[in-house]
C-alpha cells in the first residue's frame, strides 16, 4: 500500500525536484528500503556502511519518531506520511 | 617573529572626554587568549572593577575581531561584543557575521573598548588605526537599516557599520548591536550598554591589509577544507548552504529539539511546522546572502511584496522562526518574517522578543494578563497580528508591549506579578534560546554553567547528542545522552574548542561543518605560532575559566542558577519524541566542573587549575590571598 514519504530538503535534487513521494509497503523499512531502490542515489544517504540508517536521520510515521514505536518494523497504512529528518539541531 | 594574523592595536575610547589610547597587547595575551572574547575576558578583567553597573559610563563595551577575522581561513568574519550584561549582572557577549568584523579589522585596530558616556549620542569612526568620535545626532532615532545607507551615502560605500537602533536607544534590555543591514548581535542585552553610552555606531573603513605567517599553508588548509565540504553528499554542508539554518526548523519541532507552545507542546500541537521551515522560507527568499567570503553562505534576503507584512529584509533564522513561530504556535511565516524585519531594524534581539511574546501570550491564556492592559491586543495562541502588533509595541516602546513587556521576560515579571514567573522560560534574566534539553540535555549544562547563561552558541556535549558535531574532532567517548554521568570529558573537551573558534573570529556554525583538525592549522598559519589539538584545550580551558571568573568577582555563581522545571521535563512532556524525559542537569553540570578542574559545589576554577592556565592574576580574587 503506498505511503507519502517527506525527505529532507537536501534530497529533492535526488527525487526530481520533489520532496514528497509516493512509495509502497508495510512497514517502515520496506519504505525506507523502496525508497532508495526507487531513487538510488538516496541509498548512501539513508544506509551506513553497517546497512543500518544513517544516525543521524529520524524517521517519523505522522507525528510520532519511529523510535518510540517498532523502529523499521512499524507497520504503515494507507495515507500515512513517513518524515524522514536530518536530526541536526543548530542555528 | 611577532605574531601574525592580527593587528597589534586595540583602541580604548573615553566617550565622557574624547580621549583616545591605543596599545598593543603584545604576543603573550595573543598567544594565550587569541581575541574576541578571550581577549575581551582578558582586558574587562584586568580593567574594569569588580561591580560596576552594566549601565553606567564605567562599565567598559568591546567590540573585537579574532586573530582568524578577515583572513582565508574558512569562516573567519566574525566580530564579538563584550560587557557585563545588564539582563543577567553576568559576562555578557554577543557574536556576529556579515561583513563588519574584517572591517574593523581592516581599519587597523584588533578591537575598540569603549567606557564612559557622550554628552550628545556620537559614532566612532575607525579608519588607518585611528578612532575618531562625531556627532550622531543627525542619526539617532534612525533604524538600524537607514542608519547604515545614511553612513554610506555620508561617508562613503565601503565603511561598514554596527549600530543600535531605537530600541538601544532607549536602553531596552532586549537591544542587540546590528550590522549590515540587520544581522544581530542580539545577545546579553549589549546593545543596552551600547545606548547608555549614547553611542549609535562604530562605523569602519576597511583600507588596511592583515597580514598572516604562512599565506600559502593558509590557503592549502582552507582548499582542504572546501574539498571535504564539496564532498558529494556532504549532508550539513548541502543542507547548511542551499537552505540556512531555516532547512532544520520542521525537523526540529519533529524531534522536539523547538520548543513548542512555550516549551509546553509538542509537534502533536504544532503539527505543520513545514509551513515555517525550508521550502517554505526559501519560497520567499529574494537572493541568498554569505557573510565575507564564507562557502556556506547560509544567509539569504527575502521579499514578500503584497499583503499585511510585506517585508524585505535578512532571512529569519531558526532561532527567529521558532520563537515567533512554534513557541506561539503561529505558522504564519510572513508574520514571522515581519516580526524579524521589526527586529532588525529596530536593533532588538529576536529571541528575547519572540520568546517574550510567548510568555506574554501563556499569561494572557492564564487570566494573568487582560484585554484591558494589553489596549485590546488578543493575545491567544496562534494569533499572529497581535504578535506582530505586541512586537511593534516592544519595538517602539509603545503600550503593553513596551511598557510591561519592553525589557524582557524577567522584567515583565516583576510588573505582572509573581504568578508570571512560572510561565517564564528564561535563567538568570536571558531568555531562553530553541534548544530543548529534553532532547539534547548537554544544552542545559551550558544553559546553566556557561558564563553568559541560556546561551545556545556555545559548544559543549550537546552537540554530540544534536548531531552537530565537527567532524575530525577527536573527543573523548560519548556515553549517550540520557546517561548523565561520564559526559563531563565529551563536553569539556567540545565547549573548550568552541571557546577558541569563538575567541578566534570564526563561526561557530560553520565549524560545525569543518574538521576540527583545521582550526589548530588554521591558527598556527596565520598566527605564525604552533597550534595542536592540545593547546587549543589549553586555551580554552583558559578562557572559559578567565570568562567565568569575570562572573565569581562579580558575585555571581553560575551554579546557583536553576532552569525553569517545565524545560527539564518536570513534569515530563506527555507526547512527542521526548515524551517521559526528564533531564538530571545538577549531575551533568558536577561532572564537568570536576573534569574543567572547577569545585563542583561552588562552580569556583580551583587554585591549581588557574595557576595551571597561568591565571594567577584571578587567584587573589577567587580564593584570597592566602594559600588554601
Amino acid at each position: 500500500m503506498p505511503v507519502t514519504v517527506r525527505v529532507p530538503p537536501p534530497w529533492r535534487k535526488y527525487l526530481d525536484d520533489r520532496r514528497e513521494v509516493d512509495v509502497a509497503g508495510a512497514t517502515v523499512g520496506e519504505v525506507v528500503s523502496n525508497l532508495a531502490a526507487e531513487f538510488p542515489s538516496l541509498k548512501k544517504r539513508i544506509y551506513g556502511g553497517d546497512g543500518r540508517l544513517v544516525s543521524a536521520l529520524a524517521v517519523f510515521v505522522n507525528q510520532d519518531s519511529i523510535g518510540r514505536m517498532a523502529g523499521l518494523e512499524t507497520p504503515v497504512a494507507d495515507g500515512d506520511r513517513v518524515t524522514i529528518l536530518m536530526a541536526i539541531a543548530g542555528g | 617573529m611577532e605574531v601574525k594574523g592580527v593587528m597589534h592595536r586595540i583602541a580604548f575610547v573615553d566617550l565622557g572626554t574624547g580621549n583616545v589610547t591605543y596599545e598593543d597587547p603584545g604576543d603573550e595575551v595573543y598567544e594565550r587568549y587569541l581575541g574576541g572574547y578571550g581577549l575581551g575576558a582578558y582586558v574587562l578583567y584586568t580593567r574594569q572593577a569588580a561591580g560596576v553597573d552594566a549601565l553606567s559610563p564605567a562599565a567598559m563595551l568591546g567590540i573585537l575581531t579574532g586573530p582568524l577575522t578577515g583572513t582565508d581561513a574558512i569562516t573567519g568574519n566574525r566580530f564579538i561584543a563584550v560587557g557585563k550584561s545588564p539582563k543577567t549582572g553576568t559576562w555578557g557577549d554577543a557574536n556576529c557575521g556579515g561583513y563588519f568584523g574584517p572591517a574593523l579589522k581592516m581599519a587597523g585596530v584588533d578591537g575598540v573598548f569603549l567606557t564612559g558616556r557622550a554628552e550628545k549620542p556620537v559614532y566612532a569612526l575607525v579608519e588607518d588605526g585611528q578612532v575618531s568620535l562625531h556627532s550622531a545626532e543627525g542619526y539617532w532615532g534612525l533604524d538600524s537599516v537607514d542608519t547604515e545607507a545614511k553612513f554610506q551615502a555620508e561617508l562613503g560605500k565601503e565603511v561598514r557599520v554596527a549600530c543600535i537602533g531605537p530600541v538601544g536607544e532607549r536602553v531596552s534590555l532586549m537591544a542587540a548591536i546590528i550590522n549590515d543591514g540587520g544581522r544581530a548581535a542580539g545577545r546579553s542585552g549589549l546593545g543596552a550598554v551600547m545606548g547608555s553610552k549614547r553611542l549609535k555606531a562604530v562605523v569602519t573603513r576597511p583600507t588596511g591589509k592583515i597580514e598572516v605567517a604562512d599565506a600559502d599553508a593558509l590557503k592549502a588548509t582552507r582548499k582542504r577544507v572546501l574539498d571535504e565540504y564539496y564532498k558529494e553528499g556532504n549532508p550539513a554542508y548541502e543542507l547548511f548552504s542551499n537552505y540556512g539554518t531555516c532547512g532544520i526548523t520542521a525537523g526540529s519541532v519533529r524531534t522536539g529539539d523547538a520548543p513548542v507552545k512555550n516549551w509546553m507542546g509538542t509537534v502533536h500541537d504544532f503539527p505543520e511546522p513545514e509551513a515555517i521551515s525550508d521550502d517554505a522560507v526559501i519560497a520567499t527568499q529574494a537572493r541568498k546572502y554569505g557573510c565575507w567570503r564564507c562557502p556556506i553562505a547560509c544567509g539569504g534576503h527575502v521579499k514578500i511584496a503584497e499583503g499585511p507584512y510585506a517585508v524585505e529584509g535578512h532571512k529569519p533564522e531558526y532561532e527567529t522562526l521558532a520563537a515567533f513561530g512554534s513557541m506561539c504556535l503561529n505558522s504564519n511565516l510572513a508574520a514571522i518574517s515581519k516580526a524579524n524585519d521589526i527586529c532588525n531594524r529596530m536593533g532588538m534581539d529576536t529571541i528575547a522578543a519572540g520568546t517574550t511574546v510567548a510568555f506574554a501570550i501563556e499569561c494572557y491564556e492564564r487570566g494573568l494578563i487582560t484585554k484591558e492592559e494589553t489596549g485590546g491586543l488578543e493575545l491567544t495562541w496562534g494569533n499572529h497580528e497581535a504578535m506582530v502588533a505586541l512586537t511593534e509595541q516592544m519595538a517602539n516602546g509603545t503600550g503593553f508591549g513596551g511598557e510591561v513587556l519592553g525589557d524582557g521576560m524577567k522584567a515583565a515579571v516583576a510588573r505582572i506579578g509573581p504568578e508570571a514567573e512560572a510561565a517564564a522560560m528564561q535563567i538568570a534574566g536571558e531568555e531562553l534560546p530553541m534548544h530543548d534539553p529534553r532532547l539534547s540535555p548537554g544544552i542545559g549544562c551550558s544553559f546553566v554553567i556557561d558564563a553568559t547563561p541560556g546561551r545556545h552558541t556555545q559548544y559543549g556535549t550537546w552537540l554530540e547528542e544534536a548531531n552537530f558535531i565537527p567532524p575530525d574532532l577527536g573527543q573523548p567517548a560519548f556515553p549517550g545522552k540520557y546517561t548523565y554521568t561520564g559526559k563531563g570529558e565529551n563536553g569539556a573537551y567540545i565547549s573548550n574548542f568552541g571557546h577558541v573558534v569563538n575567541a578566534a573570529g570564526l563561526c561557530m556554525f560553520g565549524c560545525t561543518v569543518t574538521p576540527g583538525t583545521a582550526v589548530p592549522e588554521f591558527l598556527t598559519h596565520a598566527m605564525g605560532r604552533p597550534y595542536t589539538m592540545g593547546t587549543v584545550q589549553e586555551v580554552g580551558a583558559r578562557i572559559a575559566a578567565l570568562r567565568t571568573a569575570f562572573n565569581l568577582r562579580e558575585g555571581v555563581r553560575n551554579v546557583e542558577f536553576r532552569l525553569p522545571k517545565r524545560v527539564l521535563g518536570i513534569p515530563p512532556l506527555e507526547k512527542g519524541d521526548t515524551a517521559g524525559i526528564t533531564v538530571d542537569n545538577e549531575t551533568e553540570i558536577r561532572d564537568y566542573l570536576v573534569v574543567m578542574g572547577w569545585d563542583p559545589d561552588t562552580g569556583v576554577p580551583k587554585r591549581e587549575t588557574l595557576e595551571r592556565l597561568g591565571l594567577d592574576f584571578a587567584v587573589a580574587d577567587l580564593h584570597g590571598c592566602g594559600r588554601g
